[in-house]
């Protein structure tokens, strides 16, 4: 069943007028010999690249590079109706298209249009002409309209007249197809007819569905007494056109109408389009109901067609919004092989001239003929892998490792079971092999880069608001201790001493030594201060020295890191070790902490550092610790605010975040508490919301009764009122406490366990 | 199932001095991978976390959508639901901020874009969780990308499509989701034929707080990424330019600023490169664009890239079917790949 006529085109076909030579039209009508003026040099280069070389037609495609020459692959014509059907002649060499008012043939030596023939329905505007044929074997001189009054017109072409008016169907014939001298008309009346053309009398057959409009009727290709034909109501039926009495078989395919079907060559395997977006494809050898394949594509499927010499790969068009010729792959139902997108409106039909090349009508009034080349490989367009970040610095991902896979279509497919079970009932499972190799992976990482229980930790544990610079940084340095932040336990100590104030200086002092025992670590940041006093120069803190501190600390961070399960980090040993034991150096120190230093410059650039990290935490808790002691661009301020809160959020740490607005002094912070803040409350006896604030909200009007009183001491409650979830009994918070204290049950003996032991923090 | 195996590489480059090397060598701690049957029956296209990082939606070609959870009794990740969302390829998806809901965005080849929101009276993998609010049929090409905006400019989020629009929507009463406004419908492109083929396009929303909220654009076959804005009469405008790539922009990602004195964009290109542009405040209304060397390690097609929560680390992932992870060393400035996540298919060769 090869439609490959050009093989040889090199001999058959050098150029036009060649052409012409060898093919004189059997009807001869030299009327049609202007219309092929200009395309004659075109043609001939066309010709000569094309034949030179054929074997590039073939997969070489490199998606999205600008095709070098389009004329070899893409070929125009705009006619000057909407058309709605075209038809090869037998040989593949010329088309006939059909629209309103149009019934033109086309001869197509390859790269270039030749119109032949108009054939003039006499045109009254009766004939609105639905489908074309041209016909085959015995009647490769003949071409049949269908019409939407139900008349079928024959033409014969070797004049170029109507021969026949065939008139018997009631309704408008959807769909013609030859078959030899047969000719099968299938109808909106419900009624399919077999004509036969060598004598055109009356119809041969009628086949009566008895279901509704037929919208397609096929002959299959190999078993010529078989056809099959598509419903309006959804349901394809199997006929033998030696028993014209009843059907075959008959099953449900689709939801809503069946459009189209196409026989594979292969002669057993049926494929059906409908209005309800699928395609399927059906054995038509058993009596299987259910489809054999199903593709779901984005809109009603018009047409569909086999591609020649790919056994697995289809095409079809779509009714409405889509101007796209898909082309799909069997063994790959959800992702199309490729597409045609040159049409501007939809196409309303197409057939394959070979393999690689499609011609196609469309609303846009042209007929396009396109290489495959120039279609769009859909996969090109998807991307093959996926990534997501959460917030714990887990990364979600699919990946996919099919790049040294050769064939298109088994190219990434992920494996599935159900993959497995479909590629037995392939027509060829020729490359199922190689699509199992290559599988997209999925996965979750978990990075070590982001520690959010340390972090949560510091966010529940620092003090934020406490006045005292000293006592807070005290704390917090601490508590970023505790959490095995060494690093940052020792900024705080630095930023300590820093905004030591002159006042409580000597007292705070005299703990220092406390202070030093705490951990190694941290009399590093006290020492290199200490060394620099005892050269007795200047202090100078200013960067290389910062840096240095930063540096080494940084470093015992990533150790830290790395051994987070031992319940005490090593001790890291640092360059300088002597450490200031005496209480002269404190003494001095002292008085190194009175004199007042450039704190600014330091600050920026500690600030910047862990705004640098995305630490926003410890940004944010400085900001808060030092108050208006720090000088720093507001705007940035605000984002490490708005970023720390949103942080807070994604950990759910909502007491933590409510923290952090109520004591920042930034107002745009301060106002997120100071939205929404009414809660709207109804009696819990009548449901009439409570709106009267003069009567206050613990009593309502119409019930005339207090509301809610304290299930313990069975008041009124004014001020805080808890009250359980579960069984909404409550009352003053204070009682509630002093009860479940000792209680899990609930106070009023409803036998809630409102507060399990469990559950309590 | 097979088994699978992933394995991680250090490089040790990123380190600081020989000391730590030592040290860090002998504690090489393998990040822990754990895999996932995803059970999607075509190549999957996006993966994302919500908000609180506890859930996954995946999106796919087989024109589902599946919502996991992480089980923390049996230590793995259980689909929530799986629906059919699209007549096409699923190619992104996006959560809104959990504070209008359990909501999701998806769009597809098919043209649309959907809102789908959670029925929690639902049954887990009834296929019914997650019902379709709306779906919103403006493009004529297919939408390529789809994200919510920060939560703090409302319910609002962006598309893009192979029309070459961006249209920014937004739902006026946060609590009617079948409620849609078409807020802006901008062209991004100069490019009008309008055909599939010409657009790849992707976006990504400054996810900081600004003051006029922005966008980046990848604008395809036009090589370049566009900063979109508002400009001062409300018009969203391009303003400046990503250039330097020398083909199609696959994927952009704004990254979180964390209150930095700069932004960061990363871009995926057909051209084999992950960039990394820093932008800074040039104080006269726009930035100054400095663009990072290059960074070429996938050697093919690059398709994504993604920050993490704090903007301090970039995954890219490209055709080579390896995640890489891209961290800035503190001294020089320098963007280097701290490390790599793949598949190896003959674990016996494997080499540390």
């Amino acid at each position: 069943m090869s439609k490959k006529w050009f093989t040889d085109s090199k001999a058959t076909t050098p150029t036009a007028s060649a052409i012409n030579n060898q093919m004189s039209f059997p009807w001869g009508n030299n009327v049609y010999e202007k219309t092929k003026t200009s395309s004659n040099n075109e043609e001939k280069q066309n010709e000569t690249v094309y034949s030179n070389n054929p074997s590039s037609l073939h997969f070489n495609f490199a998606l999205g590079n600008t095709w070098p020459d389009t004329s070899r692959l893409l070929l125009k014509r705009k006619l000057n109706n909407a058309l709605v059907a075209l038809s090869a002649s037998q040989d593949l060499t010329q088309v006939i298209i059909a629209g309103r008012d149009v019934l033109r043939i086309l001869r197509i030596p390859e790269w270039s249009i030749i119109e032949e023939n108009h054939l003039r329905v006499r045109t009254n505007n009766r004939y609105c002409i639905c489908d074309v044929k041209w016909g085959n074997g015995v009647t490769k001189n003949k071409i049949a309209t269908a019409t939407t009054i139900g008349a079928i017109l024959i033409f014969d072409l070797e004049n170029g007249r109507l021969k026949t008016e065939l008139k018997e169907h009631r309704r408008a014939v959807n769909r013609i197809c030859f078959q030899g001298p047969l000719l099968l008309s299938a109808s909106h009346d419900g009624t399919m007819k077999l004509w036969d053309l060598r004598d055109p009398i009356s119809a041969k057959f009628t086949f009566e569905g008895k279901s509704e409009g037929v919208r397609d009727a096929q002959f299959n290709a190999l078993y010529q007494h078989d056809i099959a034909a598509a419903f309006e109501n959804g349901t394809i039926q199997k006929w033998d056109i030696r028993k014209p009495n009843v059907y075959e078989r008959k099953f449900n395919a689709h939801v809503g109408s069946v459009l189209a079907i196409d026989w594979h060559s292969e002669g057993r395997i049926l494929a059906s389009g409908g209005r309800d977006k699928a395609i399927k494809i059906w054995d038509m050898s058993q009596d299987i109901r259910k489809a054999r394949d199903t593709i779901l594509t984005m809109a009603g499927i018009t047409r569909v067609q086999w591609r020649p010499d790919h056994p697995d790969e289809i095409a079809s068009c779509a009714m409405m919004s889509d101007n796209r010729i898909f082309v799909w792959n069997l063994k790959r139902p959800y992702v199309s092989s490729y597409f045609f997108e040159e049409h501007r409106d939809v196409p309303t039909g197409f057939l394959w001239r070979d393999s690689d090349v499609l011609w196609s009508v469309s609303k846009d009034k042209s007929f396009i003929q396109q290489d495959i080349k120039i279609s769009c490989q859909t996969l090109g367009l998807l991307s093959k892998s996926g990534i997501g970040w959460s917030a714990y610095d887990n990364i979600a991902f699919a990946i996919d490792n099919s790049n040294e896979m050769t064939d298109d279509q088994s190219r990434s497919l992920p494996y599935s079971s159900s993959q497995v079970r479909r590629a037995h009932r392939r027509i060829s499972p020729s490359n199922f092999e190689a699509s199992t190799l290559c599988q997209q992976k999925t996965g979750v990482a978990s990075l070590p880069t982001f520690d959010h229980k340390s972090f949560s930790y510091l966010a529940e544990n620092y003090k934020i608001s406490e006045p005292d610079i000293w006592a807070a940084c005290e704390h917090n340095s601490k508590v970023a201790w505790d959490a095995q932040r060494f690093r940052t336990a020792q900024t705080w100590k630095i930023v300590q001493l820093l905004y030591m104030t002159e006042a409580n200086d000597t007292a705070k002092l005299e703990n220092i030594q406390n202070v030093q025992s705490i951990p190694n670590e941290n009399e590093n940041v006290d020492n290199s201060i200490g060394n620099n006093k005892k050269s007795n120069k200047p202090i100078d803190l200013t960067e290389p020295n910062f840096e240095n501190v930063i540096d080494e600390d940084e470093s015992s961070d990533e150790t830290e890191d790395s051994c987070e399960d031992e319940p005490h980090p090593k001790k890291y040993s640092i360059s300088s070790s002597n450490l200031p034991k005496n209480t002269d150096q404190i003494v001095g120190f002292k008085s190194l902490v009175r004199t007042s230093w450039n704190k600014e410059p330091m600050m920026t650039q500690l600030l910047d550092y862990y705004s640098e990290q995305g630490d926003v935490q410890m940004c944010v808790t400085l900001v808060l610790v030092l108050g208006d002691e720090l000088k720093f661009d507001q705007e940035r301020i605000e984002q490490w605010f708005f970023s720390y809160i949103e942080l807070l959020h994604r950990f759910q740490l909502w007491s933590a975040a409510t923290a952090v607005i109520k004591f920042s002094k930034i107002p745009v912070v301060f106002e997120i508490n100071q939205r929404s803040t009414t809660i709207y409350t109804t009696c819990n006896n009548c449901f009439r919301p409570l709106m009267n604030s003069t009567n206050c909200f613990w009593y309502c009007e119409k019930c005339q009764r207090l509301l809610n009183p304290c299930s313990i001491c069975h008041l009124t409650v004014k001020g805080l009122y808890t009250w359980c979830q579960g069984c909404s009994h409550g009352g003053h918070l204070d009682h509630m406490q002093e009860w479940f204290g000792t209680n899990e049950y609930c106070p009023t003996g409803c036998g809630h366990l409102c507060s399990p032991k469990d559950y309590r923090i | 199932m097979t088994e699978f195996l992933f394995k991680e590489l250090m490089l040790h480059e990123f380190l600081r001095n020989s000391v730590q090397k030592k040290k860090i060598k002998k504690k090489t701690s393998l990040m822990a991978v754990q895999a996932f049957e995803s059970s999607h029956d075509d190549l999957i296209h996006d993966v994302s976390y919500d908000f609180y990082g506890k859930r996954l939606a995946t999106c796919s070609s087989d024109q589902r959508v599946k919502v996991w959870e992480y089980s923390q009794e049996n230590s793995c990740w259980e689909p929530v639901d799986t629906w059919k969302a699209h007549e096409g390829s699923v190619l992104k998806v996006s959560w809104a901020h959990p504070e209008f809901g359990q909501v999701i965005a998806t769009c597809s080849f098919d043209r649309t874009v959907r809102i789908w929101e959670e029925q929690e009276h639902e049954s887990r993998n009834s296929g019914k969780r997650w019902t379709e609010k709306a779906v919103l049929r403006e493009s004529t090409g297919s939408v390529q990308d789809v994200e919510f905006a920060p939560n703090y400019m409302g319910l609002k989020f962006a598309t893009c499509a192979a029309d070459g629009m961006l249209r920014i929507y937004e739902a006026l009463e946060v609590n009617n989701l079948a409620q849609w406004t078409l807020m802006e419908e901008i062209s991004i492109t100069t490019n009008t034929a309008g055909k599939e083929s010409d657009g790849h396009y992707c976006l990504s929303w400054c996810p900081s707080r600004s003051t006029t909220p922005m966008i980046v654009i990848g604008c395809g076959k036009e090589n370049c990424a566009k900063i979109f804005r508002q400009d001062s009469t409300n018009r969203w405008q391009a303003f400046e330019i990503l250039e330097g790539h020398t083909n199609t922009v696959y994927d952009v990602s704004w990254a979180p600023s964390m209150g930095r004195a700069y932004h960061l964009i990363a871009t995926a290109s057909k051209d084999h490169n992950v960039r990394i542009f820093k932008l800074v405040d040039n104080k006269k209304d726009g930035f100054d664009i400095i663009l990072a060397p290059e960074l070429s390690d996938h050697s093919v097609e690059v398709w994504k890239v993604e920050w993490n929560v704090t903007g301090t680390i970039l995954s890219s992932s490209g055709d080579d079917g390896r995640v890489r992870l891209w961290k800035c060393l503190l001294q020089s400035g320098e963007w280097k790949c701290m490390s790599t996540i793949y598949y190896d298919r003959q674990p016996e060769s494997m080499e540390m």
